[in-house]
């Protein structure tokens, strides 16, 4: 699955990180279309502040429900008696760290999150917009650090992924 | 003109409902509607872009002032047209193709428009020929590009080499921005500039169309 359209560049992260996961999940989110649409009717009323801070609001809102998704799975791994004591668990996406966006398309036909409203367009990405894919990977939590060597990290401005590597780090 | 510093200042305060009364007191007064655009909004819009640079205020009241200075604008347009009072220029706008994200394309489209520039929002995920076909039907000096994922960051490329096949370069300049966009990478796929944020967009857009 994680080979996708076969578009990925050639090393990546998540290559040398899913094969020392305790357990994998695919997860497909959502937050639902009203925001989006809120959002987009409060700029065309040229309410710019309150459009970018929704928006921020409902990203945020995304993101943490990602978050509570993979407690929710770590929960449940707990649940069913396994030992992960020592493991942690982070999410990993189409788009990002080399894994190309159309390897949504796999993670759809597999997962089916049109069962909970989430469409992918013909570009790999989905509909409602605030929306989040990919792959919960749980593991020793030093499998995730990985060094920012790869080509596609010289031209990332963002580097998030410091950030959430950095959280499980200090778990 | 007093009439014009007060303008100016209320929209630097967001007071959408002082700048419309005002524009329209100044439109009452015969006071030439290219005046009241670059002496009271766009001089308003410049005062609170500087501000943003110093971190004196934050993006919402950016974005207040904005609103305050479309209240102004929209009054004004009817008068610009009848005038025949063209743009300070004209942008062709876009997040590329694979790219859903519009936000920060959004909030570029508006600063611009706050500093007197006519925007065709051509919306998100936007294929390359779209965007040159566009810059080129509507006769625009400049192709903004918007990305947010890394994955379609390449995209902004193909636009960028299209303006360069199609001979274009004279005519059409390209910039691009986005999370996941540097400098750097403007420079490795040959755009002509690169902007961090909107306000940044505008200052970019005026030096490569030679207004400052």
């Amino acid at each position: 699955m994680y080979e996708g359209e076969g578009r990925n560049e050639t090393a990546t992260p998540l290559k040398e990180i899913f094969p020392l996961a305790d357990n994998l999940a695919l997860f497909a989110i959502t937050v639902g279309e009203t925001v989006s649409s809120e959002i987009e009717a409060l700029f065309e009323e040229g309410d710019f502040a309150l459009a970018a801070m929704l928006d921020t609001v409902a990203s945020e809102a995304t993101e943490i429900a990602g978050i509570i998704a993979e407690r929710r799975y770590l929960e449940f791994l707990v649940s069913e008696r396994r030992n992960f004591g020592e493991s942690t668990v982070l999410r990993y996406s189409p788009g990002y760290c080399g894994w190309h966006v159309s390897g949504q398309k796999r993670l759809f036909e597999f997962l089916r999150p049109e069962e909970v409203g989430i469409i992918l367009t013909e570009s790999y990405l989905m509909q409602p917009l605030k929306s989040i894919s990919g792959l919960m990977v749980v593991g020793r939590r030093e499998i995730h650090d990985f060094e920012m060597s790869y080509p596609f990290c010289e031209n990332c401005r963002t580097q998030e992924c410091r950030l959430r590597i950095g959280t499980i780090m200090k778990r | 003109m007093d009439l014009l510093k007060d303008i100016s200042n209320n929209l630097q305060r967001g007071d959408d409902e002082k700048v419309a009364a005002l524009t329209g007191q100044a439109i009452a007064a015969k006071v030439p509607p290219k005046q009241i655009l670059d002496d009271g909004l766009i001089a308003g819009m410049t005062v609170v872009g500087m501000k943003f640079k110093a971190h004196d205020i934050f993006l919402p009241d950016v974005l207040l002032a904005a609103k305050a200075m479309y209240a102004g604008l929209n009054l004004l347009k009817p008068l610009l047209v009848k005038e025949d009072i063209p743009a300070v220029g004209k942008v062709v706008l876009g997040s590329v193709e694979g790219d859903l994200h519009d936000i920060g394309k959004n909030l570029v489209g508006i600063m611009l428009k706050g500093a007197g520039f006519e925007i065709i929002d051509l919306g998100n995920d936007v294929p390359p020929e779209r965007f040159v076909d566009a810059a080129v039907k509507e006769n625009a000096s400049v192709i903004g590009m918007s990305a947010l994922l890394t994955t379609t960051m390449s995209n902004m490329k193909k636009v960028v080499d299209m303006v360069n096949e199609r001979g274009l370069t004279d005519k059409i300049k390209t910039i691009v921005g986005g999370a996941p966009v540097t400098s750097e990478y403007a420079g490795e796929i040959g755009a002509d500039a690169y902007a961090f944020d909107g306000i940044s967009a505008v200052d970019r857009i005026k030096q490569l169309l030679g207004l400052s």
